[in-house]
Parts: C-alpha cells; structure tokens; sequence
C-alpha cells in the first residue's frame, strides 16, 4: 500500500471519529424522537405521507398540461416550481417515515439478544438501498419536476422488467449450458 | 533538552489520571484502560533509565517493549466494547461478529505480507510491524465507533475520551511510521519530535475526559426486550418494502 494510501486511510478515521463523537448529542435525542413524533409525521402530508391521497395527485401530469394549455407560462413556471418543492416534501416524509422504522428497529434490536448479524446486515443493505433510490428520486424530481421524474420511473421500472425478461430467457439455457459441461467433463473422467 | 522535557510532562500527564482516578476511586470502571496507563508509565520510567544509564541499549528497549504495548492497546480497544455494550446484547453480538470479521481480515494481510517477505521479520522492519499491529486496532477500534454510531449507544464523557483519545493516538501513530518507514532517517528528526507531542495531546485528552467519573447515561426509553427478533425484522422489512413500492406506485406511469 502506498503512503498515500495509508494517510487517507488515517485521515478517514480520525474523521469519521470525530463525526461520531461530536454528533452524540444530537444521536441521543434518537430515543426520544422514535416514539413519539418523528418528522414523517409532520409536514403538508398530515399523519401519514404512505397512505396520502396528495401523493398520487403530485405526479399526475394532467394538472400540469391543464395549467400549461390554460393559462401563462409564468403561470405555467410557477405551478412547475410549486409542484417540485410538493413532490420534495414529499419525498422527504417518506424518507422520515423509513427512518423512523429503521430507528424503532435499531431501538429495539440492540437491546435484543436473539439478534442475527446476517439478517441485520441485509436490513442494512435494503435500507441503503432505498436511500440511494430515494436520493436519486431528490435529484430526478429537483431537476426535471414531477411530471419527467414520473416518466423516468415509469421507463426504469420497464427497463427493469425488460431486463429481469431477459435474464430469465437466459438462465436456463446458462444451466442447460452448466449441466452439459458438468456432464461432458464426467464422461471424459470415466 | 527539548525531549527530556516532553519525556517528563508525558509522564507527569501519565500520572495525573492515575492519581485521580486512585482517589476518587473509579479505576474499576475501567480497570484496563488503567491498566494500559500503569503500563505506559512504568514503560516509560523503565526507558528513561535506560536512557540516561545504558543508552546504548535504548533503541532495543524501546523497540522489543512497544509490541507488549500494542497487546495491551488490544485490552483498552475491547474494554469500550465491554464496557459501552453492557446492557445491549444485541448490538453486543453485531459487534462479536464484525469485530471478528475484521481481525481476520487485518491479521490475514500481515500474515501474507511476512510469508511473502522473509525479511519482514523483526529487528530491521521494527516500523512497518507496529504500523502493521496499529493498522489492526485502527480496523477494530473504527469498527466498533461505527456500531455505536448504527445503534446509538449512548457512551459518557469518559469513555468518549478514551475512544478520542486512544483512536488519535492510533491514527497519528500509523501517519507518523508511515512517513518514517518511507522517508528513511531524513524523517528521524521530525518524527523524534512529533510523536511525542502528538502523543502528549492525547494525554491531554485523557486527563480532561477521565478528570472526573461520568457513569454512561441510561437510554432514556427502554427497549421491547419481550418483542421477538424475527417478527421484528418482519416488520421493519414489510415496511421498508411497502414504502419502496408506494414511492414507485405514485410515481409509476
């Protein structure tokens, strides 16, 4: 390893340390605020953001093409820039709401000694996962407003269809082409 | 001159928590912590003596004792692990687990550098091998701030100050033999003085986070020990999944 490499990997961890230790207090609010009211609960989306009938509203384009043939397009502009900090709200109360799932979790999971590291490394691992997703969503839905965001989704989610169609056509010959090596291979040895 | 006076304000600093702890008795909420200080002074008591009588025999002293010093490093990194998780059994077990993992991983590494190495061995590559031995604590000691982190364990003032402490001491160690193991003797010089003041700043931290005993603070609300750990990773995955799929509902075409 280069020397480089070696004062980054210090200079990391002195930093992260310090992020940590210096971040404790606001950390020990995190027993308070699971209970009780977290910051998915609040907001323009009232009790909760998941079940909201506004949500489905925000991405919708016909409000969008209706004011945009009906009315100015500074009108027009200013519904866009409206919508987008609707459909950011949004978003972050659902984020809000998932963090407080994960926070209850952790709550409880660390004081329980039927923990499993594997199971809790996956649950790790999804809710990265879905942070990353959302914070694509953030940037998608900043950029380009709710209307394009909608559209992007809709074309990733066929993609992703698209892709799994594939895969599937394809695995089983990839078997079938694993089975006959496998078997070819035994023959030869006998 | 200049590096007997930080030998003796080192010790001085050594003393000073010792003391304080003695008195107001709270050395057994962290016995090897305190260990590790008895340790290092009488260590450096011992090499000041050498010092001044045999200096001749110096750089072997202090070279053959420092890896006893890196095993005793290893009891204070595994008292904050004891210590900060004795009442969550859970995190406690993610820790095993991720502190096993790690030591593996970082003890391997040096394991395959010595076979691949022969020369490796010590006496000539005194540097590279504590480097080595501190990089391990560093992955160990990291490992475990991340857990807290993860889990929000709450850690006092002191325990605090012994993970500031200990990791700056740690990371300034790997830097400092880092450059010295790269740079050869033109390092010496610089290296015989920034060790010691970097090392004379962490005692510094330690004098004033362990100044006085900080019990660890309780959780201010108590965890569902009755709630069983399958159901709850149940729930918090339907409910991961089921915000994942109204994200992409809503937004779905």
């Amino acid at each position: 390893m280069s020397v480089l490499a070696y004062l980054l990997l210090a200079a990391l961890t002195i930093l992260n340390i310090c992020l940590f230790l210096s971040g404790r207090s606001g950390r020990l609010d995190f027993d308070r605020e699971v209970d009780g009211t977290g910051r998915g609960t609040s907001g323009p989306f009232g009790g909760d953001p998941l079940n909201s009938q506004l949500s489905a509203r925000i991405f919708d384009p016909e409000d969008a093409d209706f004011v945009a043939t009906e009315t100015s397009r500074r009108n027009a502009r200013q519904f866009r820039q409206e919508r987008t900090a609707l459909a950011l709200d949004w978003l972050r109360a659902v984020r809000g709401q998932v963090n407080q799932s994960i926070r209850a979790h952790v709550k409880d999971a660390r004081g329980n000694a039927g923990l499993k590291p594997s199971d809790e490394i996956r649950l790790g691992f999804e809710f990265l996962l879905f942070q990353l997703t959302s914070a694509i969503l953030y940037v998608v839905i900043w950029a380009g407003g709710p209307p394009r965001a909608a559209k992007f989704v809709g074309y990733s989610v066929e993609l992703a269809g698209q892709l799994r169609r594939v895969t599937e056509d394809v695995l089983p010959a990839g078997r079938q082409v694993a089975v006959e090596l496998l078997g070819g291979k035994q023959e030869r040895k006998s | 001159m200049a590096s007997t006076v930080i030998w003796l304000v080192a010790i001085v600093l050594e003393v000073v928590p010792l003391v304080r702890a003695a008195k107001a008795k709270f050395i057994r909420h962290y016995k090897l912590f305190y260990s590790y200080l008895a340790f290092i002074l009488l260590r450096d008591l011992w090499l000041l003596g050498v010092y001044f009588r045999w200096p001749k025999f110096y750089t072997y002293a202090y070279w053959y004792s420092e890896p006893v010093g890196v095993l005793v490093g290893c009891g204070l990194v595994w008292e904050v692990y004891k210590v900060a998780l004795a009442r969550f059994p859970g995190a406690a077990r993610m820790a095993r687990n991720v502190l096993a993992f790690l030591f593996i991983f970082a003890s391997t590494r040096i394991f395959v550098k010595a076979w691949n190495r022969p020369t490796w061995i010590p006496g000539r590559t005194g540097y590279e091998i504590e480097r080595d031995l501190r990089i391990v604590q560093v992955a160990l000691l990291a490992g475990l701030v991340v857990l807290f982190a993860c889990y929000a364990i709450p850690l006092g003032r002191n325990l605090k100050g012994i993970i500031y402490g200990y990791s700056l001491f740690l990371v300034t160690s790997v830097v400092n033999l880092t450059l010295r193991y790269d740079l050869g003797d033109s390092f010496q010089r610089s290296w015989e003085y920034m060790q010691p003041f970097c090392y004379l700043f962490v005692l510094l931290v330690w004098c004033v986070a362990l100044w006085s005993y900080a019990p660890i603070p309780e959780p201010t609300t108590e965890p569902r020990l009755e709630a069983n750990y399958e159901s709850l990773v149940a729930a918090t995955k339907r409910k991961l999944h089921l915000a994942r799929s109204y994200v992409l509902k809503a937004m779905g075409p």
